[in-house]
């Protein structure tokens, strides 16, 4: 397999630019977001390391891996990345062939004797070895035996361990449905009372709210947000999967231009039930009829803030 | 290329409160910058991309410390703009003119790189023992497997942490720079009584 194929469109972009392969003009915008844009920073040393990674265990081919050696392993930094990423795999491999190798078998060892032991005294220790011998050899049998049911038992438990982690994760793919379904649900709610806001008889007229996923890397749904003209404000909760920090940023970005179309510091999350929700409100004028990003980012009370992640959103006014 | 300029303790504590944007890092943003300005350079194919690093750092540190403010971009694209100017330059000086031939790595023999793998195997052991078990956990886990099968794994991986796939990746990548920092330090260290920190 090759490392090009499953890779997402924007991956194999930082592919190109990590081997000098990109147009002039593409990779100088490139280099500034490198330095300048804490997201774009993490996700090219991501990408960085799977490619070092893919070189290491031998899935790359072709242009991509005559890219890396004649560029990439240029570099003493290069080289050092791949000798790490070399030392990794080995440590990987030597763990996972501890976990699956069989148990050590003895065997006969030569014994090196001192040369002044009389002929005699082995002629003597063979004999107490043989009257001994019986009972270590149905010692040995016993041993052997209870090794063997603890191995069976052993494989048992492992197979059990198997079963039950397949279980675990079909349980987990079926909650990140159900989780998934949620959101949508919640989404054509508020879409729904949204409407209904806008509707003279529906009451607060002009606030419309809606619930935002955070975009997963390699899937490209849009959420759609219908604004009906005379809308004042527009109110998107960003749900938090998992993430838990005292205060959090957001930016409002056109993601055409990266141009930041509002920002705000200091927010706080609200909780309903288990899930928690960064609320921002914005005026509906600010947003015209295309695509938007709001990148958040999580402030710890201590340390660097953290990328919480991207809410793409796309912008219908009727 | 200016040089010779040192910033003083004043100076780059200012840089520092600067560049963190009023959240204290404890330091954490000037390593990451500097981080990036040497991969930079390095994908610039600059000799010496830590010295090009420092260089553009301490013009900022300087400028800074003249100016009292800096308005004109965010800290870390100013930092970008700095460095285009530092590579600009670079590119007319006699540094890139007269380059030296860069050092032909002598192959070791069999017995020599079977013994230096196994001392960087010892040091990866001795530096994944200074991570936390959750740590230990997430980077091994993280980087397991094959690479067609990461997304899946991955997403899987981040929902059992409880975090975003994006949080994830940066934890995991922040985890990989600290081990290959130790490891390298570890391995090109004679001394035995080698005692990195990762906290």
């Amino acid at each position: 397999m090759s490392f090009s194929t499953g890779q997402a469109p924007q991956e194999l972009r930082l592919v190109r630019y990590l081997l000098g392969s990109l147009p002039d003009a593409e990779a100088e915008s490139l280099d500034e977001l490198s330095i300048a844009d804490d997201e774009f920073a993490a996700q090219l040393i991501d990408v960085e390391n799977d490619l070092v990674d893919a070189y290491v265990k031998g899935e790359l081919s072709g242009e991509t891996l005559d890219r890396f050696r004649s560029r990439y392993l240029s570099s003493p930094a290069g080289r050092e990345k791949v000798a790490f990423a070399e030392t990794f795999r080995s440590h990987q491999k030597s763990a996972l062939r501890a976990t699956t190798a069989p148990a050590h078998k003895p065997g006969l060892r030569a014994i090196a004797l001192p040369h002044w032991v009389p002929p005699w005294a082995l002629a003597a220790a063979a004999l107490l070895v043989l009257a001994a011998g019986g009972d270590l050899l149905v010692e040995n049998l016993r041993l052997r035996s209870q090794v063997n049911e603890s191995r069976a038992s052993h494989a048992a438990l492992e197979e059990r361990e198997r079963q039950l982690q397949k279980q675990l994760d079909d349980q987990r793919a079926a909650d990140a449905g159900t989780a998934k379904e949620l959101a949508r649900v919640r989404e054509s709610l508020a879409q729904l009372e949204a409407h209904g806001a806008a509707n003279p008889q529906g009451g607060k007229a002009g606030l419309l709210s809606f619930v935002l996923l955070a975009a997963t890397r390699g899937v490209g749904d849009i959420t759609t947000l219908t604004i009906p003209p005379g809308t004042e404000a527009v109110t998107l909760r960003l749900a938090l999967e998992g993430a838990d920090f005292p205060s959090y940023r957001a930016a409002l970005k056109d993601p055409a231009t990266d141009r930041i179309v509002w920002s705000g510091a200091d927010l706080r999350a609200t909780s309903k039930g288990d899930a928690k929700a960064l609320p921002i409100t914005l005026n509906a004028n600010q947003l015209k009829p295309q695509t938007y990003t709001v990148e958040v980012t999580g402030v710890p009370a201590r340390g660097a803030a953290e990328s919480v992640g991207n809410y793409p959103f796309r912008v219908v006014i009727r | 290329m200016k040089k010779g300029w040192e910033p003083t303790p004043s100076a780059f504590r200012r840089f520092l409160t600067w560049l963190d944007e009023g959240v204290d890092s404890g330091g954490e943003k000037y390593l990451e910058m500097r981080r990036r300005l040497m991969s930079y350079f390095d994908r610039k194919r600059c000799m010496s991309p830590d010295e090009l690093a420092d260089e553009t750092l301490s013009r900022v540190v300087r400028r800074l410390d003249e100016e009292g403010t800096i308005t004109d971009a965010t800290p870390a694209r100013y930092c970008y703009i700095v460095a285009k100017f530092v590579f600009l330059e670079y590119l007319r000086s006699d540094a890139v003119h007269n380059r030296p031939v860069p050092d032909v790595e002598v192959p070791c023999t069999p017995d020599a790189e079977v013994e230096r793998q196994q001392r960087r195997l010892d040091c990866l052991d001795h530096c994944l023992q200074q991570l936390t078990g959750d740590d230990r956990e997430l980077i091994l886990e993280y980087y397991r497997g094959e690479q067609r099968l990461k997304i899946e794994r991955r997403r899987n991986l981040a929902a059992r942490v409880g975090i975003t796939a994006n949080a994830l990746s940066i934890r995991a990548c922040r985890l990989r720079g600290k081990l290959e920092t130790c490891v390298s330090a570890c391995s090109a260290s004679k001394n035995d009584t080698f005692s990195p920190n990762l906290s």
